[in-house]
């Protein structure tokens, strides 16, 4: 009975071993910390049922707030778990608690009628919040999952009015980096790229390199970052774009080249890498085949970071 | 009439008990706290490769300076610090702050605060570097930020330790928090749009309704870190992983909050998650996106692997009175096993 009467007095929410459990009310009763929990009907007596559900019902109707009265089966006889009345271990006040009280005393069938509250030791109540609070949380709440559902919508292809809905959402998903597509590998798995640099230094020598580059760039994350960099611009190297975008970064990515190299002048090419198809690599082909790279030329670049008259 | 009546009430009563219950329950903290360590130590990882290239990134002439990030950022709101840290020192200086609030965060020290910095540092890099950052980084940004709304330190953490250390002798006992709940909620529902958008998305390219786009992953050498060419081999097998990676993406909001289909969809999180680590090189997305995937994990069988079960915490030593009662989780009796408690539907 000890086992019986630890292991059940305690839940929170139903025990695993109950088959079902059905959530029928949830309300804030006053002065009944009954908390995290369920009413339940499966397995119940129906005797219990009846007797049991008008009751908690009629309170809950005279709730003001929120909370959830949770009523389990107990296989044993439940209403002597405790030596305390359980109104005193439940802190329950009202027609409810004194339901509760009754409990102690009329006992029925075996399979009968748990109610669990939640942290009632020495009187210490669970946390609550006031019926404003949780209006007040309530709507930031909801302003906060419709911007998380608003951001990924508004990504192209999207709707003139997710657009609108979108422009009142985007300062508060730009400031929390909120703002993303994710578009993983999304529509199709695509070529990646890489930027390769050709570098007239201040003595005169010449030098080349590109990026991202594994050798240079340990660990993966470092990889990645520089990856992410000509994949970024690459975005702006296609039809319909404009170019400024592809110039900015472009002028970007040599400055920095030159400053680090402590070159002169460099010049940037996109290198863009396809990926073999299934039947290419069946005929042979490897993933680094040199048919499978393209470039396109973005542009000479010296220390000003004035670019040179180039052509494409 | 009557019945329309009806309806509306019995629509109205139970939306908003089924509001009430989803956000306001008080949950147990344990699974925030076990993210905060995983989250906190990815962030930690992630601080650390940045100061490999710090100057590179963040310096006077890094990869992208002002007016790119500008260009970029056009009537945005994106705000950073790093932008006044045009010296190396003081760039040295605040990311070694960065990384100080990492450190303390992931252990749990004075983690109230810390949480709140550490929040603030991520999401000022991530506006400072947009174009060098992926999916890792969004995970990243959004753990920390509902990491911090609730009390992710209030276990496995220093800040618990002390609290355990100064009540010496007497029973100190973890509180349930709303606040916990909706930090976990949130993340929850985070990962549901995540993974709706990357199904959704996916179903616009041809190869995701041919079965091929999986290979284009593997075939990508600038991805590859594993080599899986052999899968030429075995043009089923890719179409397989193709079908059950969109299948799984698009179904993942409806079918993780089932109790019997919950395991199942975590149980596939784990190949599609580390298939993109092993295979696609990006083990730290991989890892950030399992990290973020615990958020469905109950408290339970979080205290059953790790600690402290609920009978130790809640037990009362004979000669022990309950001093903290402020901080009970839970009632007098729970079980020896451990095994009755909390089963809640995160």
């Amino acid at each position: 009975m000890d086992g019986n009467r630890t292991h059940l007095a305690s839940c929170q929410t139903p025990r695993p071993d109950l088959k079902s459990v059905a959530v029928t009310r949830s309300a804030y009763i006053p002065g009944i910390d009954l908390l995290g929990s369920h009413l339940s009907c499966e397995g119940v007596t129906r005797t219990s049922r009846e007797s049991i559900e008008p009751l908690v019902s009629q309170e809950l109707r005279k709730s003001v707030g929120f909370g959830i009265v949770v009523i389990t089966r107990m296989p044993d006889k439940v209403h002597s778990w405790t030596s305390r009345p359980i109104s005193q271990r439940l802190g329950a006040t009202g027609r409810l608690g004194r339901y509760f009280q009754g409990m102690q005393t009329t006992p029925t069938a075996s399979d009968a009628i748990n109610v669990t509250a939640n942290a009632t030791a020495a009187g210490a109540a669970p946390e609550l919040w006031s019926r404003r609070t949780r209006w007040i949380v309530s709507l930031l709440l909801i302003w906060h999952v419709t911007a998380v559902f608003v951001g990924p919508a508004a990504v192209d292809p999207t709707s003139g009015l997710m657009l609108n809905i979108f422009s009142i959402y985007r300062p508060y998903l730009d400031a929390l980096y909120l703002n993303h597509g994710y578009h993983f590998f999304a529509p199709e798995p695509g070529p990646s790229h890489l930027i390769r640099y050709e570098m007239t230094q201040q003595d005169g020598t010449t030098k080349t390199g590109y990026f991202p580059n594994r050798q240079d760039h340990w660990p993966r994350l470092r990889y990645h970052r520089h990856f992410m960099l000509t994949e970024h611009l690459a975005q702006f190297a296609e039809e319909g774009v404009p170019p400024e975008y592809l110039q900015s970064f472009s002028e970007s990515y040599a400055r920095h080249l030159l400053a680090e190299h402590q070159g002169q002048q460099v010049k940037l090419i996109l290198v863009r890498h396809l990926f073999p198809t299934p039947q290419q690599v069946l005929d042979g082909a490897t993933l680094t085949d040199q048919k499978l790279y393209f470039e396109r030329n973005l542009g000479s670049f010296q220390v000003a970071t004035e670019e040179l008259p180039q052509p494409n | 009439m009557q019945f329309a009546r009806a309806y509306y009430r019995d629509l109205i009563e139970t939306t908003t008990a089924n509001w009430n219950c989803f956000w306001f329950t008080p949950a147990d903290p344990a699974t925030l706290a076990l993210m905060r360590i995983l989250a906190g130590a990815m962030l930690c990882y992630t601080q650390a490769v940045w100061m490999l290239d710090l100057q590179a990134f963040f310096g006077a002439d890094s990869w992208l300076n002002r007016d790119v990030v500008g260009v970029m950022q056009r009537g945005g709101w994106q705000w950073s610090h790093l932008w006044w840290c045009e010296s190396s020192t003081l760039l040295w200086t605040s990311h070694l702050l960065s990384m100080l609030a990492c450190l303390m965060f992931t252990i749990g020290l004075w983690t109230r605060v810390t949480s709140i910095i550490t929040c603030l540092f991520v999401l000022s890099y991530s506006h400072r570097v947009p174009d060098a950052l992926y999916g890792l980084d969004q995970v990243n940004a959004f753990l920390v930020l509902y990491l911090s709304l609730g009390p992710c330190g209030a276990m496995y953490s220093i800040d618990h330790w002390l609290t355990l250390r100064k009540a010496t002798g007497n029973l100190v006992r973890v509180r349930t928090s709303i606040a916990a709940n909706i930090s976990i909620r949130l993340i929850q529902w985070h990962l549901c749009v995540l993974y709706l958008f990357a199904g959704l998305s996916k179903l616009q390219g041809a190869s995701w309704w041919d079965g091929t786009a999986f290979w284009g992953a593997v075939a990508n050498y600038e991805y590859q870190s594993l080599d899986m060419v052999w899968l030429v081999h075995y043009p089923e097998l890719v179409n397989f992983i193709t079908h059950i990676t969109v299948a799984w993406e698009v179904t993942y909001i409806a079918l993780i909050w089932g109790r019997l289909s919950r395991p199942i969809v975590l149980a596939l999180a784990i190949p599609l998650h580390l298939g993109i680590g092993i295979c696609l090189g990006m083990m730290t997305f991989g890892l950030a996106a399992l990290i973020a995937n615990l958020a469905f994990v109950s408290p339970v069988l979080i205290r059953s692997l790790f600690g402290p079960s609920l009978d130790i915490e809640s037990a009362p030593s004979a000669s022990a009175p309950v001093a903290n009662t402020d901080h009970v989780l839970s009632g007098p009796n729970w079980n020896r096993q451990g095994r009755h408690a909390a089963t809640r539907r995160n």
